[in-house]
């Protein structure tokens, strides 16, 4: 759940038929009813299973409801919560629910079918009362302890008249900020009550969950301080990099938005995985390992993580190299039916997945979708791993040698993400990775690929589209991204990729006036545009021209020419704010009408994102414009052309 | 047609023997200006140019409800919680009794609001002010009454003056008692609504474990989807006001507005700087934490721990629906000192020991192992003269 979102970049690369991925034809999709929720609200922010095989979900109406698979019935279990976002069960009437307050238990003690009993199991960590300080998805280990999760607050918003916990004007500042105690935190309470803060430098840490092994993952967003989105190999006294939060860690004198991000650089600890914002994933979700149990395929042990802006469900194969976790990612269940706003997963008692959607405004969907497999392997990497020369790919079923031994089959690219105090960031060093040999094993399930470089710290992002299996099937989901962190051998020191500098409180708060623009690509500003209808407006600070285009009531549109040195694709970024929900508006290029832009809140007038759609140019003039779809449309503040 | 209207009140009232005049500067209208700009006192809400709050508080200027100043001199005496259409704009008017004021000061305003800022109205007297404080039924009005006892002429009844809000608990008959936790005005983030049957509803604050305040008219907070869809941000908003409020010594009774904002920089104070917790067990100021809370017959009953003590606290209505009552055990039984804050819209009463002039209240150990509480409403009353400030005995 994050501010800036460039949620349809897959959804158009999609539509221009580069197909990316999808859902291997042995996963069957189904809706399941929406709970009867008296607030008509069915998005799901928690999820999980009763011993005696009922699901429980959590709605930010603050309703607890368990659903009987079989019979198709709801049970109101509890209400009037405060944003529940998470779920442990302990028996069919003890739970343990995270919400805004607190971590809770609430139990049914008399037997009625109802929770009567709503105990603090820890409340020992500050509300600034800012919306974004969400509480996110307790999980618990086998010993009893849990472990939860604490959002930091946004720029979007401030702080209430009386806040919980001390405040301290430390954390105060910055675009997300932790102002009370262990915002952007991930907190332990212990066995005996004690309630400890973990691990350190966390944004929007939106997903917890233990592989197998009991290690503890969290997701984040991308964001300030997250170049692009993440998993987390979660450890004690961590930081992993969003500074706000060491307001709150002993020993860190200073203030963390003021502190030079080579500094903190030093201090960090590198993700496990990193999504490639875009192409892989804006908003990760909840972390979900594929259990013994679990009737999913033959990936036991590996991790599913939901995400936000698209309907998406990765997989994460993990690997230790150097002492450290590190790995790939690849979409699995993608796109079709599947909905956006993949918030939480559970697995049934039958072994198939239930995946609750939700959207609190942001890009999502909302409603329980029921993913079964039909117990025939699909034709998928079962597992990418590093070697000393490159990766080996492990196929589920035997390839096809003949398109398996092209290089061009495997166009293997490299490329890092700053870490710095602005949003996001665009991807460095982004070079082709030559492939030297291909290597098959003989049952041609294995293929070991020797690449000219493996270069350390570095994400190594291959789209294998040519590849099928012997029988002439065409790979399921094609985009691998492996976050090489550490070499088998040799691994120089960490590159720290850090960008900008630390820069005062002062000068933090008239940042509203500077935009951040993405460095590839020609900008084309709104004053330069054509406009028939949209005023140039001013008043909302953080436009990169001389304004931004207001758009009205009625039919009203944008028109940009912009010039190409070649035809062929083209990305358009537009760079708008928008407060309210949607407002799409028709693209167009060259008269031609390629699709209608949804134009999600980025969640203010002074919060800017980018919209991102590919689109074919011709070489010389093309005419790009924006029109109003019956209603209003948000501020656009420039169109950026990226020719490939 | 305002005018045409303003006329024939005007003669209207003339013919039942009262003074007035459709002057744009009647006699008073100074005075009136003055207390109307006077502290705590219209201009607080309706602002010096009378034009109100965008989206929170209608304006006078322009006013279409000003057509019947008895109308007017009612929803100052007696107040006016709901719904509300004014000019074609919706409202959700939280407009409190003004019992700080005479009849005479509130004839003067009545007079000035009527005329000021282009608007050509009659002047009120005192004497309408003094008949309607004797004569009108002691409660706040919903707009719904309020247009029944004083309806538009009838060609403006059908923009009527007030509307179906959208969502389905105010104004309804509370049969259990619904629970919400969710940001409150007027307490830290960690809040309770609470919506008792009889229609008492009160805001309980988790973050200090303590009571924020009650109200009764105007429904209970709005369930609208929006505040529970969203990303969370709103504040709850009801449509009435609280009669009775807990001070503490952290706020100032003016804040009460700022206590619902979102967008601070930094905030008024953080609880752990909140020392003046009600109820003390020793010679120390000891902060409480809150244990959570159990539903007996659906109510909450609220548990904190204050030193070695466990305090729990349920509320429920009085038996007449006019207030609220404080369940207090005290577990083990120690003596207490509990600071009760006076409120003038409200009594406040204990079951044991006396409460002092400042509030305090004194109990032995066997008297705090379980005690109550009572809150009542107080109801606008008659003063005894004029000019005397309050008139709630």
């Amino acid at each position: 759940m994050k501010i800036i979102i460039t949620p349809f970049l897959m959804g158009f690369a999609l539509m221009s038929a580069t197909a990316l991925g999808g859902t291997a034809p042995n996963y069957t999709l189904s809706k399941v009813p929406d709970p009867p929720s008296k607030f008509q609200t069915n998005q799901i922010d928690g999820m999980a299973f009763l011993p005696d095989g009922r699901m429980v979900v959590c709605l930010p109406s603050g309703e607890i409801f368990f659903y009987h698979t079989e019979k198709d019935k709801w049970h109101l279990f509890a209400e009037g919560l405060h944003n529940p976002l998470g779920v442990v069960v302990l028996s069919n009437s003890d739970l343990v629910i995270s919400q805004r307050p607190e971590l809770t238990r609430v139990r049914d003690t008399d037997g009625d079918g109802k929770a009567d009993d709503f105990e603090v199991m820890s409340d020992a960590f500050g509300m600034s009362g800012n919306y974004h300080e969400f509480h996110f998805t307790p999980v618990r280990d086998t010993e009893g302890a849990y472990y939860f999760a604490l959002g930091t607050g946004s720029s979007g918003n401030g702080v209430r008249a009386i806040v919980r916990g001390e405040f301290d004007p430390r954390g105060r500042p910055g675009r997300m900020h932790a102002s009370t105690p262990y915002r952007g935190c991930i907190l332990k309470l212990t066995p005996d009550g004690k309630t400890i803060p973990w691990s350190y430098g966390h944004r929007t840490p939106n997903g917890l969950g233990f592989d197998l092994e009991g290690n503890l993952f969290v997701t984040d967003n991308q964001g300030d301080w997250v170049g692009s989105s993440k998993l987390f190999h979660v450890r004690e006294g961590r930081f992993f990099g969003h500074a706000a939060s060491l307001t709150w860690k002993e020993g860190f004198d200073g203030i963390p938005i003021e502190t030079a991000p080579g500094e903190l650089a030093k201090i960090r600890t590198r993700a496990c995985v990193v999504f490639p914002h875009g192409s892989m994933a804006n908003s990760p979700t909840k972390v979900l390992a594929i259990t013994p149990e679990a009737k999913f395929g033959p990936f036991t042990g590996q991790l599913l993580v939901g995400e936000m802006n698209k309907g998406r469900i990765m997989r994460v194969m993990l690997e230790e190299v150097g002492g450290e976790l590190q790995g790939a990612c690849v979409p699995f269940i993608d796109g079709g039916s599947l909905r956006g706003g993949c918030n939480r997963m559970a697995w049934a008692p039958d072994g198939s997945l239930y995946v609750g959607h939700t959207k609190h405004t942001w890009a999502g969907s909302q409603g329980i979708t029921r993913v079964e497999w039909d117990g025939e392997a699909p034709f998928e990497a079962q597992s990418m791993n590093l070697t000393k020369t490159g990766f080996r790919f492990t196929f589920t079923e035997p390839v096809n040698k003949e398109t398996a031994s092209k290089p061009e089959t495997w166009p293997f690219k490299r490329y890092y993400y700053e870490y710095h105090k602005s949003y996001g960031s665009p991807q460095f060093d982004v070079n082709p990775v030559a492939i030297e040999s291909i290597e098959i094993s003989g049952d041609g399930k294995v293929v070991n690929l020797h690449l000219a470089e493996l270069k350390a710290w570095h994400i190594h992002d291959v789209n294998i589209r040519g590849l099928k299996s012997a029988g002439g099937t065409p790979l399921a989901n094609t985009n691998y991204a492996y976050t090489l962190n550490r070499l088998l051998e040799n691994t120089p020191p960490e590159a720290l990729q850090f960008g900008g500098k630390g820069s005062s409180a002062k000068k933090q708060s008239k940042r509203k006036a500077i935009a951040v623009i993405d460095p590839r690509g020609d900008v084309y500003h709104v004053h330069e545009a054509k406009r028939n209808g949209p005023t140039l407006d001013s008043s909302h600070g953080g436009f990169s021209g001389r304004g931004y285009a207001d758009f009205g009531d009625g039919e009203q549109s944008l028109e940009w020419t912009v010039k190409s040195k070649k035809s062929g694709q083209a990305e358009l970024l537009f760079r708008y704010a928008l407060s309210s929900p949607n407002r799409p508006l028709k693209l167009e290029v060259n008269g031609a009408e390629i699709s209608t832009l949804p134009f999600p809140s980025t969640g203010g007038w002074e919060e800017w994102g980018n919209l991102s759609a590919k689109v074919s140019l011709r070489k010389g003039d093309n005419v790009i414009s924006l029109k109003s779809t019956g209603k209003s449309g948000g501020n656009i503040d420039h169109l950026q052309v990226i020719v490939d | 047609m305002i005018n045409l209207r303003m006329t024939l009140i005007a003669l209207f009232a003339l013919g039942k023997g009262f003074t007035a005049a459709v002057q744009a500067a009647p006699e008073g209208f100074d005075k009136g200006r003055d207390l109307y700009n006077s502290a705590g006192s219209c201009v607080a809400c309706h602002m010096a140019d009378g034009k109100g709050q965008p989206g929170s508080i209608p304006a006078l200027a322009g006013s279409d409800w000003l057509d019947d100043p008895n109308r007017t001199i009612a929803i100052v005496l007696r107040g006016l919680a709901g719904p509300v259409t004014v000019n074609g704009k919706q409202f959700y008017s939280a407009m409190p009794p003004q019992l700080l004021f005479g009849d005479d000061q509130l004839a003067l305003m009545i007079t000035y609001v009527n005329n000021g800022w282009g608007n050509e109205g009659p002047a009120v007297t005192t004497e309408q002010v003094k008949e309607a404080r004797a004569t009108l039924p002691m409660a706040v009005y919903t707009p719904h009454a309020m247009l029944k006892a004083f309806p538009f002429p009838k060609n403006k009844q059908k923009a009527n003056g007030t509307f179906k809000p959208d969502f389905d608990d105010v104004l309804t008959t509370v049969t259990v008692p619904i629970v919400y936790r969710t940001f409150m005005p007027g307490a830290s983030p960690a809040a309770f609504a609470v919506a008792l049957p009889g229609n008492q509803y009160y805001c309980w604050d988790a973050g200090e474990c303590r009571l924020r305040y009650s109200w009764t008219k105007g429904g209970f907070i709005r369930g609208n989807r929006i505040h529970w869809s969203s990303n969370g941000q709103p504040v709850a908003e009801f449509n009435g006001f609280p009669y009775y409020r807990a001070r503490s010594s952290l706020l100032k009774p003016e804040d009460y507005h700022d206590l619902a904002k979102t967008n601070l920089k930094t905030p008024f104070y953080d609880t752990t700087e909140a020392l003046d917790f009600p109820i003390r067990i020793s010679e120390e100021d000891e902060l409480p934490s809150f244990r959570g809370y159990r539903l007996i017959g659906g109510y909450p009953e609220f548990r904190y721990q204050v030193g070695q003590c466990e305090i729990r606290e349920l509320i429920k209505s009085s038996e007449d629906h006019s207030g609220i009552v404080r369940s207090f055990t005290v577990s083990p039984a120690v003596p207490i000192t509990f600071r009760l804050t006076p409120d003038e819209n409200a009594s406040i009463t204990a079951s044991a020991g006396s409460i002092e002039e400042d509030g305090t209240l004194q109990l032995k150990a066997h008297e705090a192992a379980a005690f109550q509480i009572t809150i009542l409403e107080k109801h606008p009353a008659v003063p005894a003269t004029t000019t005397t400030k309050g008139g709630n005995q």
